[in-house]
């Protein structure tokens, strides 16, 4: 739990840390140089966390069924991804995060972390996608699929509560999760670029000025050039899930008793 | 060329491309990737960016120095005014932003091409196999993925001929359920098959070893030296403490090559590695040295270039130019399907 922790925080302060430097002290001359290697410190403390969480799974989950099922569902997300490649959604629409947040919720986080963050990197292998990029965008999709499952004590408890159909609130859940990550992972993905295309302007980081006022630039960027371009792919998502989510759930759920059982040799 | 060779490459690209901001240089390295694509024969066959890499990167620095000029207006070198009142976009427009536009765009293109020859030139198996044998299991995973894409593709296009057999008409996004659905419970189906058939014939996942308290100390104290690293660079600009930084990276590095030490496993082919390589990748962190390392014969101030507040015209380091010539090896180097594997005897 230790080092899921510290990864994670690492990965955190790793796309927010242009909002902690207001409060330290530094050159112009310092804040030219350091738009070129932010991103790679970026990158690589993603690197790090990706493969300190990955081996840390591996420790704990790892049988020819779970490998055999999480090869598939790669292999069919990464199918997917290939045709968002070559048949382009309007804006970011994606239909890989439709899976991801599935496969999250039926087969609980370590599961989403490996389906989010493998469809990225298989996907990135076969339509030559492997950039510097990578390991930010494994990451949060890995988080979108880890995630996932904490929608469920709510889940449980309104169904509890309401007395209605469980499914009718998960699907309604789920559409609301997804149409949030639809948001939050552009504008995640955006913090690995914005120090790197800074300028001494008022409108981009700028190490020096104030936490608020940090924020503000990125909200202004962030409303200007990917607001629209995300809100497609929000919208994917709810559209997905809405349409969809209820007969990939049960399915999973059907093939999760089958993949659980275990036999002993004497 | 061997594949660790082709890592170094781009290792070394990437440094170069961070170090400099001078437009000339980076001119220059562009340059030199794109006569490379030129001249190198990739070992992949399939086309993965198809297009026309000038144009493509004609628009990259375009898009970037119009779009840092309409966003950022300082500069003493006004061209002309955007008038009004449009919140962000209104004010001078300076020569100075789009400079420094055009030169973000001159770095972008760079790291887009060096990855794109990278990617080309080595196949997605060849990457695969340079995965730490700590990560065996997530290796499988991958593989196991990308030799069932092609068989996942035709099954959808079966299933799709079947419901148009059937009258089913794709209208809306709600009809690809009739697609996606059979396709995700064959494949489930499929998987199951797989892992008895993988069991049957004796396959049995190496238990790895559980972090331990003494192992997970390593890990965790690498982890504590990075972020430390990092976080002193950020707060006074001392690039010194990097070296904390890469303490922490190298003893995480060495954890997971300890670890791959103790799973066994046999190799059937394995990539040749010979001195020609050893050479090579020596020249390439030679090259990567000149550009990051403060040296008496290289003036590293004409690589910090910078457009504000007053553009001027760059000055050219002749030595960091005639060193940057050395990425331009593969290119004589790879001749062809480059990483032939020999059996190990």
């Amino acid at each position: 739990m230790v080092l899921y922790i510290l990864c994670t925080g690492l990965g955190i302060f790793a796309f927010l840390q242009p909002f902690f430097l207001p409060d330290i002290k530094q050159s112009y001359a310092y804040t030219q140089i350091r738009s070129n290697d932010a991103p790679w410190m970026v990158t690589l403390a993603l690197s790090l966390c990706v493969f300190i969480i990955f081996y840390e799974i591996q420790t704990q989950a790892v049988n020819t069924r779970i490998i055999a099922l999480m090869g598939m569902l790669v292999a069919i997300n990464s199918s997917l991804r290939f045709l968002e490649v070559a048949i382009p959604g309007p804006g970011g629409f994606s239909p890989v995060f439709f899976l991801i947040i599935m496969v999250g919720y039926v087969y609980g986080s370590y599961f989403g972390f490996l389906m989010g963050a493998l469809t990225l990197f298989v996907s990135a292998l076969i339509t030559g996608g492997v950039g510097p990029w990578l390991p930010g965008q494994m990451f949060t999709a890995g988080w979108v699929g880890m995630s996932s499952p904490l929608i469920k004590p709510i889940v449980h408890y309104l169904a509890k509560i309401l007395k209605k159909n469980e499914m009718k609130i998960e699907i309604f859940f789920l559409a609301i999760f997804g149409a949030i990550w639809g948001l939050l992972y552009g504008a995640i993905m955006n913090l690995w670029a914005w120090p790197f295309i800074s300028g001494p302007s008022n409108q981009y980081w700028t190490p020096g000025i104030s936490f608020g006022n940090t924020l503000l630039r990125y909200s202004a960027y962030y409303l200007i050039t990917s607001l629209a371009w995300d809100l497609c792919r929000s919208a994917g998502n709810v559209l997905l899930i809405s349409l969809l989510g209820a007969p990939v759930i049960k399915t999973l759920r059907r093939f999760q008793d089958r993949f659980s059982f275990s036999y002993q040799c004497e | 060329m061997n594949s660790f060779s082709w890592i170094i490459w781009l290792i070394a690209v990437l440094g170069a491309l961070s170090a400099t901001r001078n437009p000339l240089h980076l001119i220059l390295i562009l340059l030199i990737l794109g006569l490379m694509t030129k001249i190198i024969k990739y070992d992949r066959k399939d086309n993965l960016v198809p297009i026309s890499f000038f144009p493509f990167f004609l628009l990259i620095i375009l898009t970037a120095a119009v779009f840092n000029a309409l966003l950022s207006h300082v500069g003493s070198t006004i061209l002309f005014f955007i008038p009004g009142n449009v919140v962000l976009i209104s004010g001078p427009i300076t020569l100075e932003a789009i400079v420094y536009g055009a030169t973000n765009g001159l770095i972008l293109s760079g790291i887009f091409l060096s990855f794109s020859i990278f990617n080309q030139s080595l196949s997605a198996k060849t990457i695969i196999r340079m995965i730490p044998k700590a990560f065996y299991p997530l290796a499988l995973i991958i593989t196991i993925a990308i030799n069932f894409l092609p068989s996942i593709r035709h099954r959808l296009e079966e299933i799709r001929q079947a419901q148009a057999i059937r009258g089913h008409q794709l209208r809306n996004i709600g009809d690809y359920a009739s697609l996606f659905l059979p396709l995700l419970i064959d494949s489930l189906e499929r998987s199951m098959q797989l892992a008895e058939s993988m069991t049957s014939r004796g396959f049995v996942p190496y238990q790895l070893q559980s972090t331990t308290p003494h192992n997970r100390f390593v890990i965790i104290t690498g982890m504590i030296f990075f972020i430390a690293g990092w976080i002193v660079q950020l707060s006074n600009g001392n690039h010194y403490a990097y070296g904390l930084s890469l303490l922490g990276l190298f003893m995480i590095i060495f954890w997971f090559l300890w670890i791959s030490k103790q799973i066994p496993q046999s190799t059937y082919k394995r990539e040749k590695w010979s001195w020609l390589d050893v050479i090579i990748s020596v020249i390439f962190l030679s090259g990567l040295c000149v550009y990051i390392i403060p040296l008496p014969f290289i003036d590293h101030q004409i690589l910090i270039y910078n457009a504000y507040p007053t553009v001027i015209l760059p000055d050219f380091d002749i030595i960091v130019g005639c060193v940057s010539l050395c990425f331009l090896i593969p290119a004589f180097i790879n001749r062809g399907p480059a990483h032939d594997l020999v059996s190990k005897r």
